[in-house]
């Protein structure tokens, strides 16, 4: 390597390129950015670019040879079919309920893995949490049918303790779908609300106990506050992916739950040029996502800057 | 003698393989373009482990199966790939075989060099659902019926579909809906094969949009919508549904296994069509297609292979006698069942079926 490098030394392309660099931290940052920043649009951008100007399109995907008009009928149809905006509406409503349930059950397990847990088993306890997760979505999914069928573990231990004499129907249910749901969900809200909590000083608690604060107070003037970062990357990681789920609801969801990403993936199913409609529908769903986590990060982020001010 | 493992070696061997991978597209060629291979999109159970084995053995053929679960999954991926299609044989429903045909997706089939063609059962062989424009577009493999399939320990045999939307079964049906909505459509008076709408399409919506907005109506009747046939049978099994509508396929394997049910085709009447295997337009093994659909023709042991597999009557001379009693006593419907059979219109269906899938969008969003 070495006898390498002071070959390309001999080369003036390479002296003057190093010599740029070594003058340059912009330029510097730029080289090391580049690679990364290509990824990001050519992996990320440039789908959504190429799905954008698909839901433009008046039909898609064309037989050899044809081509298709600009239009923008398929957001219209948006607004003119009611039926499609109930599954967007019920989506929104979904994973705001599942977001924020998410959180008041993973607050507790965070707190108590970031503060009550013995130093020595934390890690240990994390890994306990996270084990769940090595296996994929649809298998967990299966999971949960095979605990909350009419002959599943849940109803056959009812009926064992004599709490129910037939079985309690609870798959395909919305109860079905939230409970795997915020299971899938909650190691995401976990560990950047560990990563807040943990770096709470333990001295600032004990202190305003010493003050008088009560348990309710100190978790209201402290922790929150200084787990806001937490709580916001948290809500927002789970929101994001509770509101695009497609497998989690089809397996687990009853009639009346069909999120938007399924009906999505129905309108791309459909045999036919209908993938404008649904990129129209795509480019809808993560447009309204990003703007309703933009607004709660707006809105969590102002109250607690204010709370720091005052 | 041992290796030692050095900073140098490590970074060395990392590059290789990174010029290995890199490399590696234009080291492999896509399974498409060899030629002792053959690419099939299937449902499953329709090719067989042991035919797949013996026709592999024989041939030196390697049958590469992907296997499918809907028609316009399908037809949307051989659409993407612009002509250049990944498939050589493809599955397709005899009522929708018109759309593929129409797309130019499918290949005529050469009778010249289908030397078996005449082991499938004639009135297959010449139905409406295989030719169109004067050309035969695929090889029928099985016939499917589609009523309702019920457990027989819950509930005497249903006579009408009036069962599906009885308040006494709320949450204890389930449907595929796009199979299930011509039969409504004709329970609910109208023309569930839009013969009688084909030129006037404003009807036809109409009638589409009545019977959409009386299925989510009875929305609350339904314990799941299914779209897998396997999905209905573990309803069954698990005690989630006491009905459901579905096919014969899937009714026929769970009577079978012993489970307590029972299918019937009900007063209102039920659909009937085909599965079959159609060479794609353009197919890069065109010659393997042929030994493929050959091979499968050649013995009716293939057919009643695939109508243990699936449950389905199979389209192949000479498999009835291969079956047992029992297997020949779940297959068949009585005459009054099979008077109510209907087949699927394959001139409307298209043009009904591109409504009904809206309809269903919209019934699973509402």
């Amino acid at each position: 390597m070495t006898r390498l490098l002071v070959r390309a030394r001999r080369l003036a392309v390479y002296r003057t390129a190093i010599d740029a660099l070594s003058a340059s931290p912009w330029l510097r940052a730029l080289v090391v950015a580049v690679v990364p920043v290509l990824w990001v649009l050519v992996t990320n951008l440039a789908p959504l670019v190429q799905m954008v100007a698909i839901s433009l399109l008046d039909r898609y995907p064309l037989p050899p040879g044809e081509t298709a008009a600009w239009t923008t009928r398929h957001y219209r149809a948006f607004v003119e079919r009611p039926l499609y905006l109930n599954a967007f509406t019920r989506s929104f409503v979904f994973a705001t309920l599942v977001t924020a349930l998410t959180l008041a059950v993973m607050f507790p397990v965070a707190y108590y893995l970031s503060k009550a847990a013995p130093r020595s088993w934390r890690v240990r306890l994390i890994l306990l949490v996270v084990a769940p997760f090595w296996t994929s979505e649809i298998i967990r999914s299966f999971a949960w049918i095979l605990m909350l069928a009419n002959r599943g573990a849940v109803n056959s231990a009812l009926m064992w303790l004599g709490l129910s004499d037939a079985p309690v129907e609870m798959l395909y249910s919305r109860f079905s779908l939230a409970v795997g749901v915020i299971y899938l969900s909650s190691l995401y809200m976990l560990l950047p609300l560990y990563a807040a909590l943990e770096k709470i000083d333990d001295r600032l608690l004990e202190a305003a106990a010493d003050l008088g604060a009560r348990p309710l107070t100190r978790l209201r003037r402290i922790v929150l506050p200084l787990a806001r970062d937490g709580i916001v990357v948290g809500c927002t990681l789970v929101f994001l992916l509770a509101v695009g789920l497609y497998a989690m609801p089809q397996l687990l969801g009853g009639p009346g739950d069909t999120l938007f990403a399924a009906t999505i993936g129905q309108v791309f199913g459909r045999a036919g040029d209908s993938w404008p409609l649904g990129s129209a529908f795509s480019i809808i769903l993560i447009l309204a996502a990003l703007g309703w986590v933009g607004l709660f990060a707006a809105l969590v982020g102002r109250g607690g800057r204010r709370r720091v001010v005052r | 003698m041992t290796t030692p493992l050095t900073r140098r070696r490590v970074i060395g061997g990392i590059g290789a393989a990174g010029v290995g991978a890199l490399a590696a597209p234009s080291l492999i060629r896509p399974a498409s373009a060899q030629t002792s291979t053959l690419n099939v999109w299937s449902y499953s159970g329709f090719v067989t482990d042991e035919f797949r084995r013996k026709f592999e053995a024989e041939t030196g053929i390697t049958v590469n199966l992907r296997l499918v679960s809907d028609q316009g999954e399908q037809f949307n991926l051989m659409v993407a790939e612009g002509g250049r299609h990944s498939a050589d044989i493809v599955c397709v429903a005899g009522h929708r075989f018109y759309q593929f045909v129409d797309a130019g997706l499918l290949e005529p089939v050469d009778l010249d060099r289908l030397s078996n063609w005449s082991q499938v059962e004639e009135e297959y062989a010449v139905a409406h659902w295989v030719s169109r424009r004067g050309r035969i577009w695929g090889v029928p493999l099985v016939v499917v019926t589609t009523g309702l399939i019920y457990n027989t320990e819950a509930m005497e045999a249903p006579e009408s579909l009036a069962v599906m939307f009885d308040p006494a079964n709320a949450g204890r049906t389930s449907y595929q809906i796009q199979d299930f909505f011509p039969l409504v459509m004709n329970y609910l008076g109208f023309d569930g094969s839009a013969r009688a709408y084909a030129h006037d399409h404003a009807i036809a919506q109409r009638a589409v949009d009545a019977t959409r907005d009386f299925l989510i109506e009875h929305k609350d009747k339904v314990r799941r919508y299914y779209d897998a046939a396997t999905e209905v049978q573990q309803l069954l099994v698990n005690g989630d549904v006491t009905v459901a509508a579905g096919s014969s396929g899937p009714a026929a394997q769970l009577i079978l296994d012993g489970f307590p049910a029972g299918y019937v085709i009900p007063r209102e009447g039920g659909l009937a069509y085909a599965y079959g295997f159609n060479i794609a337009a353009g197919a890069a093994n065109m010659d393997n297609a042929y030994t493929f659909l050959n091979a499968l023709l050649a013995s009716p042991e293939n057919g009643a292979a695939i109508v243990r597999s699936t449950g389905f009557n199979s389209a192949i001379k000479g498999v009835e006698p291969l079956l047992s009693d029992a297997e020949r006593a779940v297959l068949a419907l009585s005459a009054d069942e099979r008077a109510r059979l209907s087949w699927v219109d394959v001139e409307t269906a298209a043009f009904i079926f591109d409504l009904i899938d809206t309809a269903a969008e919209e019934i699973r969003a509402a």
